[in-house]
């Protein structure tokens, strides 16, 4: 089986109302597959039915084989499973550790849990409601990923993780999938998306936009033009060529490509460049390119 | 499941201390008032009170009370009714609805239903967790009533009536949480847990309002009909169709709830 999750033309309705629609996408053994899209637009719902927390409208999901509908077969898997959510609680009252001890004997399995705080440190001697957003976050990741799950979902995973730690579990997760783990994950920060993701999948108004390759994906992305001119340029000479932004009473101009860049730059001449620069969009400014069309 | 129970127990002990300081009150002041009270001189008080006291109120708060007072009934009337079968019961209950929606409106939902534990077995671990703290709470009162009992001088509590008061209760708290649980499945999140609770004291008040009225049958219909604390307390007899009716309501209910649950879209 090389296919970890399958979805086909999922579907959920909330009152009538689209959580998503009609979403296809295949998850590869051993891949990192990020799930983007603006808040709304699906994401959680997607991950809510992978994993069985309600059932699909339409459609259906194969998870490590077993459809999702099935309790049973499902309750199975999620041993293979480890599910971080983007919203939880912890149970308050107990230490730290208490809190590993008590997931830890319910799964019955050999915990990971001291590897995972050698990578993100966590003081285990105090209380749970004395952690700060960011500790409670990375108690959260130990009690996902301790029992050494095939397949990791992740709905948000560096929420309220400083920048260190965040390089941290990124370097880790990469790890993971580097030795033969699954990785299906959420996020809107798409530096990390950049820095761990194999295939990405754009998702809006609960419908997939793009799935792509990554390096795919951001060839497709076009070019950003930015450059410094001697006169202010005519927007409507632009028109058809890309999306500009003007500052400086016109005289700076920040271009997505949407066509041949040359032609681009051959209408910049006409204007005096005085300085340009030309590169390829980065995954945030294809995002915002994408969910601002 | 041995787990989950002793998490609950450790998470629900200051919930638990604080029954036991409120039913301490409770049963001391009422243990106390009866010995200061001289036992006649109370008998009196209390029985110019019921000849004065609207007829509503007595059916409510009295079920199948008897004109002339003892130690047992007195200590059911004053204490039992009211904390151990309304506050309790309803306790119970609102307990209950929150073992289904706390995993949505608490948010402990994705800890737990992303274990590879099925939500009938997750349900039933919740229901025996619960029911290990009411059953704790019954136990802290039958003790809290003998010791005070033994400090006051009131031996007629020593007896095995409350203690058989107190067993009786089990299978009505049981019931009390598994409808809960049933009410969580089936009714809009938010509303589960007051609806539960809520739904317990109208069942007390039904039972006892409808006594010797032309709605009698409604109150068959409630599950403290079948927990007749008053006869149990006074005469020391448990009906064994009382408790069959309860303890097969109970598990009714939870097997219901269980289905239901298995089926349900929890939005976590």
């Amino acid at each position: 089986m090389t296919e970890v999750i399958v979805a086909e033309g999922l579907t959920k309705y909330y009152d009538g109302r689209v959580g998503i629609e009609d979403v296809s996408f295949s998850v590869r053994r051993g891949e990192a597959f990020a799930y983007l899209g603006p808040n709304g637009a699906g994401k959680t719902t997607t991950i809510r039915l992978l994993l069985g927390f309600m059932r699909p409208t339409r459609g259906r999901a194969i998870v490590m084989g077993v459809d999702t509908r099935e309790d049973r077969l499902m309750t199975k898997v999620k041993a293979e499973i480890g599910y971080l959510a983007e919203d939880f609680t912890l149970p308050r009252g107990l230490k730290g550790k208490e809190v590993l001890r008590h997931f830890a004997e319910i799964r019955g399995v050999r915990s990971r849990a001291e590897e995972i705080f050698s990578i993100l440190p966590l003081d285990l001697e105090k209380r749970v409601e004395e952690y700060s957003k960011g500790m409670r976050q990375i108690l959260a990741i130990a009690l996902a990923l301790s029992h050494d799950p095939d397949l990791l979902i992740l709905d948000e995973p560096t929420t309220g993780l400083d920048p260190l730690m965040r390089d941290r579990l990124l370097g880790f997760l990469r790890e993971e999938v580097r030795r033969g783990k699954t990785v299906f994950f959420s996020s809107h920060v798409l530096g990390e998306v950049q820095k761990v993701a194999d295939r990405v999948c754009l998702i809006k108004g609960g419908k997939v936009v793009s799935l792509e390759d990554l390096p795919s994906l951001l060839s497709k992305l076009g070019k950003i033009v930015r450059a410094r001119l001697s006169k202010p340029l005519d927007l409507k000479k632009l028109e058809g060529l890309g999306r500009a932004e003007l500052t400086e009473g016109g005289r700076e101009v920040t271009i997505v490509a949407e066509g041949k860049y040359s032609e681009i730059l051959t209408l910049l001449a006409e204007y005096g460049i005085e300085d340009i620069e030309v590169r390829n969009m980065t995954l945030e400014e294809a995002f915002l390119h994408i969910y601002r069309r | 499941m041995l787990s989950y129970i002793s998490l609950e127990l450790r998470l629900r002990r200051r919930a638990l201390l604080g029954w036991a300081f409120v039913m301490f009150l409770f049963i001391a002041i009422t243990v106390w008032s009866w010995g200061a009270g001289e036992g006649e001189e109370l008998q009196k008080v209390y029985e110019e009170l019921f000849r004065q006291l609207p007829e509503d109120f007595i059916k409510l708060f009295g079920k199948g009370v008897p004109e002339t007072l003892n130690l047992e009934s007195y200590y059911v009337i004053n204490y039992f009714v009211l904390v151990h079968i309304v506050l309790l019961g309803a306790y119970s209950a609102y307990a209950g609805a929150g073992a289904v929606v706390d995993d949505v409106l608490e948010r402990t939902g994705p800890l737990y239903l992303s274990l590879p534990i099925s939500r009938r077995r997750l349900l039933l671990s919740r229901f025996l967790s619960i029911m290990t703290i009411v059953g704790g709470a019954s136990l802290s009162s039958l003790i809290i009533t003998y010791l005070t009992s033994l400090l006051f001088g009131a031996e007629e509590l020593l007896g095995s009536n409350v203690l058989l008061l107190h067993l009786h209760s089990i299978p009505y708290l049981a019931l009390c949480v598994s409808v809960g649980m049933l009410l969580g499945t089936v009714l809009p999140f938010t509303l589960a847990k007051p609806v539960a609770a809520g739904l317990v004291v109208l069942d007390y008040a039904v039972d006892t309002m409808s006594m010797g009225t032309d709605l009698e049958f409604l109150g068959y219909l409630t599950a403290s009909r079948y927990y007749p604390a008053l006869e149990v307390a006074v005469e020391g007899t448990v009906s064994a169709l009382d408790v069959g009716v309860l303890t097969l309501l109970s598990a009714v209910a939870l097997f219901v709830a269980a289905a239901i649950y298995e089926e349900k879209d929890m939005p976590i």
